[in-house]
């Protein structure tokens, strides 16, 4: 498995443990964060970073803590040890914060009796941004028939929708978002997609909590995994798949006289069933030579291994965290 | 900080809370002053436009309740949590509220006391029954009344940061009001304390109209609007401590 502390992570973006020093690319700094409500710890000595330019998948089980972790590094609740900076500073001391971070928790809070266009405009005047920002941000986040409406009416896509733009109004470099595709529809998943990516590519470091993997998989750059207010895992989601990556499967006539041949080179080799073999060291070329070589007659050649939903649900539901 | 204030002005003006509670306020003080202009009987001895303008008082229990509302809306919905990552400095925030509130206590003061004086002096003179007060003091009611209602709106906001549950901080400031005070001036000997320095003693006093009853001892209005001012700002340095120190969860 990927330890916590694992050296080898490809990507600068994921540090792990107290970072020794921060660089001009990290964005979001955990550091050590704990946080206790009465007898319970809600986070636990947790760690991560999140650089400019990438979008970090923040991802545990309901109640692993991630929206404590977000609520402290925004400033609204005091952790009990630890840190959680933004560009090295904490939320409450940033000389800018429209500017600098865009957030949205528990799907953006709405008084329901107040118009989309009224909420979005109560926050521009705190922001000191024009109208028309928030005109532009409406019409963004494909409002604008809707926002007259009391949002109490809004549906829960509608409401994530606006709490996005709520959170664009400073064009903050930095973006928190706690759920994000909470109440999306698949389009809607897709918009959201879209967006995050350009944002990404402009240079903005992105941090998108969710508790479905598969949900923000087509999304993220990096995950940042947590349970039970621990840190298991932090690494670029590419490398988490490379090394859960488990070989090809080969189903058909021929399929244990091919494992033979594979194991004659060398190849390890495990059968599965009477007539399927799953190759852990071979790609799926490779063993396609072989097959061809030797004209053998094979229905299928797949790719073997865990699902990211299998790997995900290893690291998030195993009480050891031991995925190997 | 006049960012923050148009804001906590936006919020005011873009629910049909706050349009229904100060139009509903000056409806209803329109309609019992006119009734009570009209209909009351006086005896000798009595101050009729003091007593019927006390009914004015209503609009610093409706902007007790405003106070109340504009903070506790805010947890109740969780719209404490944009506002704050907006403004992370929570002290600025709770002003800009304070402010805001207060100035829209004194103008429902104003224009409600301003209502009642309207409606109930030519009705009182057309039945012949002279008022004793002078302009002077009428101005010093309505100014009196308005502030009185300025500090009900400060109270209210801190009690609703104090309290932050919506039907807990009501319940708390109309409890004072028309349960603990009415309960506490039943034992020996409170009943005077409680007409002077109760908050609707306190209210009347700094109006300059009569109490309820209306032979209640009051403080004089000058006094009696510093106590008021006294309890709110007593209780927003604890709701700012408060504020300053809890965790946001909503």
């Amino acid at each position: 498995m990927i330890e916590t502390d694992s050296k080898n992570t490809r990507a600068p973006a994921l540090r792990a443990g107290a970072a020794p020093g921060r660089d001009s690319t990290t964005a979001i700094e955990v550091t050590r964060l704990s946080k206790r409500y009465g007898a319970t710890m809600a986070v636990e000595d947790l760690s991560f970073t999140a650089s400019y330019g990438r979008i970090v998948g923040f991802l545990g089980p309901n109640g692993a803590g991630k929206t404590t972790t977000l609520r402290a590094l925004l400033g609204l609740i005091r952790p009990t040890a630890g840190t959680a900076t933004i560009d090295g500073c904490p939320y409450a001391q940033l000389p800018d914060p429209v500017r600098t971070v865009g957030a949205v928790l528990d799907g953006g809070a709405l008084h329901p009796g107040r118009s989309g266009r009224s909420h979005l405009r109560v926050l521009a005047s705190a922001a000191g941004v024009p109208d028309s920002r928030a005109e532009t941000l409406l019409s963004l986040a494909g409002l604008e028939s809707a926002a007259g409406r009391r949002a109490g009416d809004y549906s829960l896509g509608m409401r994530q929708r606006l709490g996005l733009a709520a959170a664009l109004l400073g064009d903050p470099k930095v973006l928190v978002l706690d759920e994000p595709a909470n109440g999306l529809d698949p389009q809607g998943i897709r918009w959201l997609r879209d967006l995050l990516r350009s944002l990404a590519a402009e240079g903005r470091a992105i941090l998108i909590s969710s508790h479905v993997l598969a949900e923000v998989a087509q999304t993220v750059d990096d995950i940042v995994v947590i349970r039970s207010g621990r840190s298991v895992l932090q690494a670029p989601l590419e490398q988490l798949l490379a090394q859960h990556a488990a070989g090809a499967r080969v189903a058909g006539p021929d399929g244990r006289r091919l494992g033979e041949l594979l194991r004659a080179e060398g190849a390890h080799v495990v059968p599965e069933g009477p007539a399927a073999i799953t190759v852990r060291d071979r790609s799926e070329e490779q063993i396609l030579h072989v097959v061809a070589v030797h004209q053998l007659m094979v229905s299928e050649v797949s790719q073997a291994g865990s699902s990211l939903e299998e790997i995900y649900l290893e690291l998030t539901g195993n009480p050891d965290g031991d995925t190997s | 900080m006049n960012r923050l204030i148009r804001a906590e002005a936006r919020k005011l003006r873009s629910t049909r809370t706050f349009w229904a509670i100060t139009l509903g306020t000056l409806a209803l003080i329109a309609v019992a002053a006119t009734a009570a202009s009209a209909g009351s009987r006086f005896t000798p001895g009595d101050h009729p436009a003091l007593q019927v303008l006390a009914l004015a008082g209503l609009a610093q229990t409706f902007a007790l309740i405003l106070g109340v509302l504009a903070v506790t809306s805010e947890f109740r919905h969780g719209t404490i949590t944009p506002a704050l990552l907006i403004t992370p400095r929570r002290t600025p925030l709770l002003a800009a509220k304070l402010i805001t509130l207060t100035a829209s206590g004194l103008a429902l003061g104003l224009v409600a006391f301003g209502e009642a004086a309207a409606i109930v002096l030519p009705i009182l003179s057309a039945r012949h029954l002279a008022s004793h007060e002078d302009g002077a003091t009428m101005a010093g009611i309505i100014a009196g009344g308005a502030i009185a209602a300025a500090l009900a709106a400060a109270l209210g906001v801190g009690i609703g940061t104090v309290v932050r549950n919506q039907a807990g901080a009501i319940i708390t400031a109309l409890g004072l009001l028309y349960v603990f005070e009415p309960v506490l001036s039943i034992l020996p000997g409170t009943s005077d304390a409680v007409q002077r320095y109760g908050l609707g003693g306190l209210a009347s006093g700094a109006s300059g109209t009569a109490g309820f009853p209306s032979s209640a001892h009051l403080l004089g209005q000058a006094p009696a609007a510093l106590i008021l001012g006294a309890y709110a700002l007593a209780v927003l340095i604890t709701g700012t401590t408060l504020f300053q120190q809890r965790d946001i969860t909503a």
